[in-house]
């Protein structure tokens, strides 16, 4: 006999507990299945050795909206954040070394030691993201409008040659036309390429620093932060606050199908055989997984079907943490605790190496010099690690998922030893402080995680997949071809990373239907 | 729907208070953004409001009429533009100091393909915006 709710959510992510909160408390019955037998999707804390707790695939947070904090009552389950400062440490090979700081000031300060025009152009350069986050924030939180509407806002030649920078140029570009210092902008551009194969010289990753410059943490405007007790701390917060409204989070239960009659989706099959029916489908998996392998292409029109085998899904990270005994000594700021441990760190010294780390991956190549983002959360959040040790979580790009040659089950060890290789030139204590370490490849990301080819935003964020584009231009609203079935995951508007947007205005679309008694 | 009131006082008589607040072209000239003022008859007005989100600045023309007038104490208006329409209240209360106590109440709806944002959008600003009404009501007749 099948179990029958109003709601059913196929996955357990942050996107599907935010779902899952909003429409409980909207009244309706809702269960959330998890395959894993922890909820949090890629977005959870991991012990990968006694007492170390790490933050397995994402890490850090910034674009998590204020307003799902508030109406969830995150903090209230639990929800805590630490907003770090100095936000990023780049270190250099020839000992130089640059700190960005939540304080504008402080950094123009900072850049000045390189160059008194940079100093100058960074206060432009942050008007500009201000500029843009204030367009950009009200479309997080509501269905895509039509991208023809959307760059009609931009009418006159400064706005259009906006426009231009963010769809068409390159990060590189943009940054090229503010800053003359290598080292300031290679400081600058990591965000460029944050979960995308894409190089800090491909067209449209302006775009993607855009994508993450509208965050704040604890009201803090453009901060990043670290999720106490790990980026799991948000997830299990989620969860209380959808259980505390109602709804029930089942983990363990794999989904194996989506069932259809007569072009509605009525429920799902699970792998030990249960079944479920819904009212209302919400599939929080990214959009090849959802239809391509639950739903199935019969079951859908030849052209969306098309749409969605051309939406790109490109992974291109991956993750090494490390239970380490001590700090890495940076030889261009030594010491064995310091500001340069607090924030995020990255290693790559130019443009140029991140681009060359990106040509290695384009041909399915792992970078033989890859660029390392470092976080050491136990610097400023000592519950994740015993006291006097640290967790390090390491974010490479790039590997690439399609490998020219090799397999990663075989390859991921030796690129652990690269990684730590590439980490010693920095930090030439590292290999001696590590007490325990976990490799996650781009394919242990598809198969631990659920994301297909490993792509952790559900699809690349380049423009050509945002907005109206996302994930198929005609099925941006959440509603699908499928009478019932909803997209709801970062494969859907606004995108990838850890927003839980589109989790909530996939719900709003439910209840919108709900009201209308589409769904009676 | 986007919403936003306050409460305040203005240091002047509540017969002044009234005659400033129930003639549209003083409240208009009160409203942020509200770049001119036409008035069409006793009754109706013509705002031409510009509003910056971000670095885009957006012109809007809103039609304004008067709904309710209960002098000298409450006043009701509407706005209705092709993006976006409005319905103010405003109502006074003399206190025994002499001053005006004045209750302010905005809210904004917008149309169109970018309604869902626009309404994000006023969102945020309302509160802003229904502050600023306040403070230059009171600058402008607290100065004489």
């Amino acid at each position: 006999m099948p179990q029958a709710v109003d709601v059913l959510i196929i996955g357990g992510g942050h996107n599907g507990l935010v779902a899952a909160g909003y429409l409980a408390k909207a009244g309706l019955k809702v269960t959330v299945l998890e395959r894993r037998a922890v909820v949090g999707g890629a977005c959870v804390t991991e012990e990968i050795h006694p007492g170390f707790h790490v933050s397995s695939t994402s890490y850090v947070v910034s674009m998590f909206r204020p307003q799902l904090i508030r109406e969830l009552e995150l903090e209230r389950f639990g929800y805590r954040t630490i907003a770090f400062d100095p936000q990023f440490f780049a270190p250099f090979p020839d000992g130089k070394h640059l700190f960005i700081w939540q304080d504008t000031e402080r950094t123009v300060q900072e850049i000045a030691r390189f160059s008194k025009r940079d100093a100058e152009a960074y206060r432009r350069w942050g008007e500009f993201w201000d500029g843009l986050a204030e367009i950009v924030e009200p479309t997080v939180l509501a269905p895509p409008p039509p991208i023809a509407d959307l760059a009609g806002m931009f009418r006159g030649p400064e706005a259009e040659e906006i426009l231009r920078s963010l769809l068409l140029k390159s990060a590189a570009d943009l940054l090229d036309e503010y800053f003359e210092s290598p080292y300031v902008k290679a400081a600058l551009v990591p965000g460029a390429i944050a979960g995308s194969l894409a190089g800090p010289m491909t067209p449209g990753t302006a775009f993607i620093l855009g994508h993450h410059a509208f965050g704040e943490v604890n009201g803090i405007r453009g901060a990043w932060g670290y999720v106490v007790g790990g980026i799991g701390g948000l997830t299990q917060a989620l969860a209380r606050a959808a259980e505390h409204f109602g709804a029930t989070v089942l983990t363990g239960a794999s989904v194996r199908r989506i069932l259809h009659r007569d072009g509605r989706a009525i429920g799902v099959e699970l792998e030990d055989g249960h079944t479920w029916e819904a009212k209302a489908l919400l599939a929080t998996t990214d959009p090849h997984r959802t239809f391509l392998r639950l739903v199935g292409r019969d079951a859908l029109p030849a052209e969306f079907v098309r749409g969605i085998e051309r939406f790109q899904l490109r992974g291109a990270a991956l993750k090494v943490n490390l239970a380490l005994r001590e700090l890495p000594d940076f030889t261009a700021l030594p010491g064995k605790r310091g500001p340069q441990h607090e924030g995020l760190i990255g290693l790559g010294p130019t443009i140029e190496y991140i681009e060359r780390a990106y040509d290695d991956a384009k041909h399915g190549i792992p970078s033989r010099e890859p660029y390392l983002e470092i976080a050491l959360q136990s610097v400023v959040d000592p519950t994740v690690a015993p006291p006097g040790q640290h967790t390090c979580s390491i974010s490479i790009k790039y590997a690439p998922y399609q490998l020219a040659r090799g397999h990663w089950d075989d390859l991921k060890e030796r690129y652990g030893d690269t990684v730590l290789d590439v980490f010693a030139r920095y930090a030439p204590n590292i290999r001696e402080a590590v007490i325990a370490r976990q490799v996650v490849s781009p394919l242990d990301m598809e198969r631990e995680f659920g994301l297909t080819h490993g792509d952790v935003f559900h699809g690349m964020i380049l423009p050509g997949q945002m907005f109206s584009f996302r994930p198929v231009p005609g099925w941006s609203q959440y509603r699908t071809p499928l009478k019932g079935l909803y997209l709801g995951g970062s494969g859907a508007h606004p995108g990838g990373g850890i927003l839980g947007a589109p989790g909530y205005n996939a719900a709003q679309a439910i209840l919108e239907d709900w009201r209308e008694g589409k769904l009676h | 729907m986007p919403s936003g009131e306050t409460t305040f006082v203005v240091r002047a008589p509540l017969e002044r208070v009234w005659g400033f607040l129930s003639d549209m072209q003083q409240v208009g000239s009160c409203i942020s953004g509200v770049e001119e003022v036409k008035i069409v008859d006793s009754a109706t007005a013509e705002w031409t409001i510009k509003q910056k989100i971000g670095f885009l600045t957006k012109t809007m023309k809103v039609r304004t009429q008067s709904l309710e007038q209960t002098p000298p104490t409450h006043a009701k208006f509407q706005g209705e533009g092709e993006e976006v329409s409005m319905v103010g209240t405003i109502d006074l209360v003399a206190l025994p100091d002499g001053a005006t106590q004045v209750h302010y109440q905005m809210d904004a709806t917008a149309h169109g393909a970018l309604a869902k944002i626009m309404d994000n959008y006023v969102k945020t600003k309302i509160g802003q915006q229904t502050q600023e009404f306040a403070d230059n009501v009171k600058k402008k007749l607290e100065a004489v």
